[in-house]
Formats: C-alpha cells, structure tokens, sequence
C-alpha cells in the first residue's frame, strides 16, 4: 500500500481570465510534518490553498485529505475535514475581543445563551499547551499584529483542525515574533499536526521545513527535502535564474541634503506620550539612509510625520531648502517625496480600481495625463504597459486588471513602479520588499541603489535586518521615539545591531 | 483584446440582470397584492400595470411617462452621485422642496427676465439652491465627522417647515392652500410634445434630465473630478496618501447631489400643469423614489435613465388600474412596492455570486463522478 498522506491534490488547474494560475499542480503533505510552498509572486500559492480551504473551486483534479478523495465547497466543509487556514491578510473583527473572535461562527450555547466563559476556559487551555499567548478579553484592535496572527491560529486550533495552512504568516511580523511563531509551528507539528508554510523567505524555511514544493507560473516544479537542498538551488528552480543575494552598490558620491529633519516630535490625540521625540537627522543626495529598529519604536510616526498623512508637533521639516512642517500632501509630493507606503491596501493601492487607475494615481491631474480636466486614459494605459514591461508586474488582464486580482507581491511592484517613476528627489521606500519574492527584491533592491547613484535621497524603513545591513548606507536605530544610534552598517555587527534596538545608546556601548 | 471586452461585458449583464430580477419580484409582489385585494379583477389590473397605459391611450401615456420620469431620473442621477462618494444622501426629500420652491418663487416673481430667461434662471436658481442645502451636511460631515443620514434627515425637516412658512408669507394662494400657478411665460417649453403625445405634460425636462445623466456620467468617469470621487468613495486613506482633498470631495459630492436633485423638484413644479407645493408636513416621495431608482441602475447615471423611466412606466399604468375598480390606496401600494423592492437589487447581486459558485461546485462533481 501506498503511503497515507494528510492532504494529496492532483492535478489540479484553476484558470482566472486571462492567466492559468494552477496548471496541474500537485502536492503531497504528510502526516506531522511542516511542508513548504515556494514560488514566484502570482506563482499560484495562494490559490492552491484558497481551493485546498473551499474559496475556489478547481475547473479539473482530486483532493484527497488523510487518503479519502473529498468535495470541498467551502470553507465550512474544509473546517469539518479538520483543515484550518490562517490567511495573508487577516480576517478578524477589530471592535470584538480576542475570545469572541475566536469563537465567532462556531459560538459555544448553553441553553440558548451564548457562553464565553467555557470558551475562554477551552482558549485558555489550548493557548498556555501551544504557547500562544494571548490576552482572551483585549480588543483587537488594541493588540499588535502579531498577537493578531496568534488569534488567527487559536481560532483553528479551536475548531481541533490538524491540517494547518499558513498564507506568508511572518511576512508581517518582526524578526522577534517570526522566531516565536517558528517555534509554535514546530510545537503543532510535533503533536502530529500536518503544516503547510507559504514564505518567501529561504533562510525560513531551511529552519522549519522538512520538504518545499516549489511552484512557478502556476506549474509544480519539484518537491525537494529540505536538509538535502540548499538557497541557491531553492531559488533557482523558483525563479529560473542564479539569483544573487548580495547588493552590489558603487562608490558613494554624497551630494546636498535633500531632507533635513529638526526636533520632530510625534504626538497623535490618542497617545499618552510622544511617539517620536525630539528626532533630529539628515539624509543627502547620494545615500541610502535606512530607519531601523524593533516595530513600534516611532518608525511608522516618522515616516506620517514626514510624508505629512498625520500631522507634526514640533520641530521642522525641510525638503532642499523649502520647509513643508505644514504643506499638504499634494505639496509635498510634487516638491520631491515619492512615498512606497507600509500598508499597501490601506493606502499603497485602491482595490475596486484597475491597473492603470491606480499607476496614475500621482499623475491624474498633470498636465499630460490630464486636458482641460479629462484624463487621458490612453496614456494612463501605454505608460501601466510600459511599468508592466519595465518592473515585471504580472498582470492576468494588462493595463485593465483589477487591483484586488494581483497577487500580494505583484500589487507592492505595482506601488513600487509608481513611486520610483515619479523620479522625485526623496525616495520614500517602507518596507518595500515585504511580501515579495527573491527574484523580486534583488530587483527592488537595485533599483534603490540606481536611485542612491542617480543622485537622489532614499529614505527606507524596514524590520529586516538583513536589508538593513546589506542595502543602507547609514543606519538609525529608533528606540522609544528617540534615534540611539546613527552608524556606519558597514562597521556595525549585528550584535551591536541588536544592542542598538534593545536601546542601548551608542555611547554606552564604546564605553 | 477580445477577452477584455467579454469580461466587461459578463460584469455588466451581472449587474443588468440582477436589476431585471429586482424589478421583475417587485412585480410579482404587486400581483399578490392585487390578487389579495380583489381577486377577480386582479389580472386585468394586473396587465394594465405593466402594459402602462399604453394599449388603453397610447399617446398621452407615453407623455405621461416622459413626465413623470423627468423629476425621478434627477433625484435617481442626485443620489447616485453621491454613492459613488460613498455618501449615503437621505436628504433628497428637502432638497427636492428647496429646489421646487425657489424655482416657483423665480417663474412667478421674477418678471423682469427677458424670453426664454423667465424659466432658465429659476432653474439654475434652483439648482444653486440645492447645492447650498446639501453644503451644510457636507461640511458637518467632512470636518466634524457628523452622521451624514443623520444631519441630511434632519435638513429634510427643517427644509419641510422652512418652506411652509415661506410660501404663506410669498407666493401662497390661501384657497387651495398651496403655491399660485406660474405664468405661462415662465413654465418649461413644450418643444411640440404636447401636440406629439396630446394630452400629456411632457416638456423640455426630459430632454435636460437625460442630458444631465449622460454629462453626469462623463464627469464621473471620464474628469479628474469623477477620478477623485470615486476614489473617495473607494479607499480615503489611500485618497489622503494621494494628496487628494477627500473632504472637498465629499463637501462637493454631495452640493452636486443636491443640486440635481433640486433642479429636479423645480422642473416638476414648473411643468405648468397647475400643480403647486402643497402646505403639508410630510416629505415629498421622489427623494426616496431616487434611493430605489439609483440601486435599481447599480448606481450608473446612464443606468438611471432606464430605471427612472421604468418607474413611470409603473406610475402611469398605476393611475389606469382605478378603473378596473381599485381604490387609489392600493394603486399607491402596489406601485410603491415596486420601487421599494427595486432596492433589492443588490441583495439580489450577491445572492447571484453565491449561486455561480455553488453551481460550479456541484458541476464539478458531476463531471468527475461522469469520468
Ligand atoms: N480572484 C482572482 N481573479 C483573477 N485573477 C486572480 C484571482 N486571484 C488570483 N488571481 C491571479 O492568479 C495568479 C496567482 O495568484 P496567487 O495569489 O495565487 O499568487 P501567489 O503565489 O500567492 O503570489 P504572492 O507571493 O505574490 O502572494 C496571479 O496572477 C493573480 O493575478
Ligand atoms: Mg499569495
């Protein structure tokens, strides 16, 4: 007889118009072990697992979970085969408390009354058995984001599912909570529950994973054991290329300062003390200056502060000379900020727009892409075509594409596109690489060092030590609003790296 | 090239049939409550509903219809501005009496205008005046975050009072205690229509109305404007990280709502059919007429102009079902139950995407289990 396995998909396709995104893919995931899902942006992960969880329906193949072949129409029938799935985008209720959230859908009755207690009991108890700790009655949209992911997980492990589905779960998460949340995944797998782990990032799934599949343009690959493979190989069958890890960046020619930033203080209405504190700093022409620091720091503020979404107050900011402290949005970005934002669908993109809606999204109302108050949408479309060519956004229906229809990662090159094309003085770049691919983010990362060596400021933030230290020039480390360290990555390790984040001063550290 | 044009076109017949489907329910409600009512007479009525009229005087029907969709085609056109803004506009009532009054108050006091100016003016004055109503719930709700259906219900009865008061102290003819008539100088031209379908009052309205729809339609989705509303309406904080004025736009969105709105209620009263505003205190129907006939069209101005004339379709051949022996209470039932389901179109939108889905999981099964 033939091995048993937890979930086995056969050749399954699923079509969208205008792309096949699975072209008979299949996949075989064993019991207990944690298995990878490798590939490109648009590869088709998310779509396997949105079919493998009942949100799509496969026009051709078999699913057979723990040997049985089964007819997943939704998501409730793949709840009752015991797969849960914790998605890329979470799906919670921000104004009901953890406990409710969990138990939301499948509410525990006690004589026709909803009974939270014997739930918070039950979370309680799977909570403290896998480690994920949580505060059962907070809000959630009192609770950071990976406490969030943690809600995300208990509520499957609440309905006793043992297939786990995780859809890029770290690609939202600081280093600290990653290694965390790799520690839980081990703990599930090793109570015999089956995982599959969709990540992007390699070192990743070296550590956690027992086998990867990898997938490329919506056709299975190879499935590989993970101790027998090493990154390279993992990355080249992905993308069909050497892929390199390292950023070559030339001499450094530093010009004038493009930004000058002067006792910034950020203070928002609901905030009990100043998120960004007196924050002084320069960024020139010429240099990549890169905000790190552990997430909650004053990053995010900053970065509001600066591209003016919430207001400062105190101190000044000054782009070539002109102060733009209270100049509007719109001032700002045609005086020379271009702004690749954290949250791509709050703010990076509108959804229920196409393509080229939202390539324009900058440029509308230029002269140029705009006569006597009519948008010139041919334009708007030969230019989307151009940016499509240009930064390999992978599209199903061109130009005409709804936003919502891209992959994740094919949505942030879309925003990327956007940003870098407005050519403006002062890049704004946070997180930019979050969520996509390695052939994606080497090519990201040049185009931030072709910015640094066409003379102009590149502002980035990002969680990432590893692009922190390979892509920047100089590195400040935020720490409780305040900036601990301004230096050199260069002659930084990473352990003084983190001793910076924890906020110890600079000063301290030499002496 | 083909394969975009086809996606466009399923989108859209989606859209179309779920209104068809709205519309062909709210019908058969109207048929249950003809069949409770009288059963006898039921079918009759019943076919005199939906043939409008027409079989019985076709030429003064079809008039009618033009008439009658004129005002609603502006409120449906008003609201659907709105919504795609996102702004939910409840005050359609008050801003159809705002415009109605002022347009009145112009054709009859405004003696001094030149030719065709005696009716151009009140009109446009009109307009203006429903753009001024609606600023104030605009800006409470772009500066001051105030519940837009809140502050928009309750200009509808300040808008109400304001109006009684001003007609008895301006134009106010006591005997049938509404406004005066308008002199025949200042109502809207006939433009021939009367002797094309006699004994209608079809005029020029129509013609502005539809004209209206299809510029409306233009400046939302062709103008830098329409870009920035629907944006608004879509994502505002990705509005706020464009540079985009999201309050303006809201502030904007909803003077244009009101003023064609407005200009609707003028362009009803200005008819010269000797109907004046009556001295009442309840709301003028068409503001939430115009809610139904914009869900009715997915809120697409090009679509309005059909569900408006749907809707007057129904009115008319509602007037004729009296004579199969109905009072006009259930006539008011029966077409009213029409429009209101008509609002159903969008529950009937979603409950299509279940079915598609559903029956794509069920076709699957059936081809594998065929194999
Ligand atoms: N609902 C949809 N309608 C149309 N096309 C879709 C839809 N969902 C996904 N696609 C397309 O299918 C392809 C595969 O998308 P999918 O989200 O599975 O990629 P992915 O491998 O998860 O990528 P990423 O790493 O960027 O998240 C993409 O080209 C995407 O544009
Ligand atoms: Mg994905």
């Amino acid at each position: 007889m033939s091995e048993q396995f937890a979930v086995e998909m056969q050749g399954i396709v699923k079509t969208f118009p205008g792309i096949v995104a699975c072209d008979n893919v299949s996949l075989e995931v064993r019991k207990g072990e944690i298995h990878a899902l490798l590939g490109e942006n648009g590869a088709g992960k998310s779509t396997l697992m949105s079919i493998l969880f009942g949100m799509y329906q496969p026009e051709a193949g078999v699913i057979k979970v723990n040997g049985k072949e089964v007819h997943i129409t939704g998501p409730r029938d793949a709840t009752a085969l015991g797969i849960g799935m914790v998605h890329q985008h979470f799906k919670l209720v921000d104004c009901f408390s953890v406990t409710r959230n969990i138990v939301l859908g499948d509410e525990p009755m006690k004589r026709g009354v909803l009974d939270l207690n014997t739930a918070k009991k039950k979370i309680m108890e799977i909570s403290e058995r896998y480690g994920l700790a949580v505060d059962p009655d907070a809000l959630i949209s009192d609770i950071t984001v990976g406490m969030q992911q943690r809600v995300e997980i208990l509520k499957i492990l609440y309905r006793e599912s043992d297939i786990l589905i995780f859809d890029e779960p770290t690609a939202v998460l600081t280093p600290q909570e990653i290694e965390e949340l790799i520690k839980i995944i081990r703990g599930l797998a090793a109570e015999g529950k089956s995982i599959i782990f969709i990540s992007h990032k390699l070192d990743e799934i070296s550590k956690v994973a027992d086998r990867v599949t990898i997938l490329r343009r919506g056709a299975k690959i190879a499935t590989l054991d993970v101790p027998n493979t090493t990154k390279e190989e993992m990355s080249e069958l992905m993308v069909g290329r050497k892929v390199s890890f390292s950023v070559d960046k030339g001499e450094q020619v530093l010009g004038d300062v493009v930004l000058d930033v002067k006792n910034l203080v950020m203070k928002p209405r609901t905030a009990t003390k100043n998120l960004v504190d007196d924050i002084s700093f320069q960024v020139r022409r010429g240099e990549i200056v890169c905000i790190a620091g552990i997430d909650g720091n004053g990053q995010s503020e900053t970065i509001y502060g600066l591209t003016g979404i919430m207001p400062v107050q105190g101190g000044t900011i000054t782009l070539n000379g002109e102060d733009i402290t209270k100049a509007t949005v719109r001032h700002r970005n045609l005086a020379g900020i271009s702004h690749i934002p954290e949250d791509r669908h709050k703010y990076g993109l509108i959804l229920d727009y196409n393509l080229q809606e939202n390539i324009i999204l900058k440029d509308y109302f230029k002269p140029g892409m705009q006569k006597a108050s009519f948008i010139n949408f041919t334009k708007a479309e030969q230019m989307t075509e151009e940016l499509i060519e240009k930064y390999d956004v992978r599209t199903t229906l061109g130009p005409k594409t709804s936003a919502r229809s891209m992959s994740g990662g094919n949505q942030q090159k879309a925003i990327i596109a956007r940003e870098i094309e407005q050519n403006s003085d002062l890049l704004i770049a946070v997180q930019p690489t979050r969520g996509l691919d390695v052939g994606a983010i080497e090519f990201v990362h040049k185009q931030l060092v072709a910015q640094r060596d066409a003379g102009k400021a590149v502002l980035m933030m990002s969680l990432e030590l590893d692009e922190v230290m390979d892509v920047s020039d100089r590195v400040l480390v935020m720490f409780e609003g305040k900036i601990v360290a301004d230096v050199d990555p260069k002659e930084t390790t990473i352990q003084q790296m983190g001793l910076y984040m924890a906020g110890v001063r600079k000063e301290e550290q030499h002496a | 090239m083909l394969k975009k044009s086809r996606k466009l076109n399923t989108d859209s017949l989606a859209k179309l049939s779920a209104s068809v489907l709205a519309a062909l329910v709210g019908l058969l409600l109207a048929l249950i409550i003809l069949l409770v009512c009288d059963a006898k007479n039921a079918m009759p009525g019943f076919l005199t509903l939906i043939t409008g009229g027409i079989r019985k005087e076709p030429l003064k029907a079809i008039g009618e219809i033009l008439y009658q969709a004129t005002p609603i085609m502006m409120c449906g056109a008003g609201i659907a501005v709105a919504f795609k803004a996102s702004v939910f506009n409840i005050g359609g009532g008050g801003q159809f009496l705002i415009g109605a009054f002022v347009g009145i108050y112009g054709a009859i006091k405004w003696e001094f205008l030149p030719g065709p100016l005696r009716w151009i003016v009140p009109l446009i004055a009109a307009a203006l005046s429903g753009a001024l109503w609606a600023f104030l719930p605009g800006v409470l709700k772009a500066f001051r975050n105030v519940n837009i259906i809140i502050s928009t219900i309750m200009m509808n009865y300040l808008a109400r009072y304001m109006v009684n008061s001003l007609i008895k102290a301006t134009i106010f003819f006591s005997a049938k205690s509404e406004t005066q008539a308008i002199p025949a100088e200042a109502t809207l031209p006939r433009l021939g229509l009367d002797k094309l379908f006699p004994g209608s009052s079809a005029n020029i309205g129509i013609f502005i109305s539809i004209a209206i729809c299809i510029l409306i339609w233009v400046i939302i989705n062709k103008t830098t404007f329409g870009y920035e509303l629907r944006a608004c309406g879509l994502n505002d904080s990705a509005c706020k990280y464009a540079g985009i004025k999201e309050k303006r736009t809201i502030v904007v969105s909803i003077m244009i709502s009101g003023a064609l709105i407005a200009l609707g209620g003028a362009l009803m009263y200005m008819a010269g059919t000797g109907k004046g505003i009556k001295v009442y205190d309840t709301q003028p129907a068409e503001g939430f007429t115009g809610i139904s006939i914009s869900v009715l069209a997915g809120n697409s101005p090009l679509g309005v102009i059909l569900s408006a004339l749907f809707i007057a379709f129904l009115t008319v051949g509602g007037q004729y079902i009296q004579s199969h022996g109905f009072v006009k209470e259930i006539v008011n039932i029966v077409t009213s139950s029409v429009i209101y389901l008509s609002a159903f179109t969008l529950l009937i939108r979603i409950w299509f995407d279940t079915m598609a889905r559903k029956r794509q999981a069920k076709h699957i099964q059936h081809t594998e289990k065929g194999e």
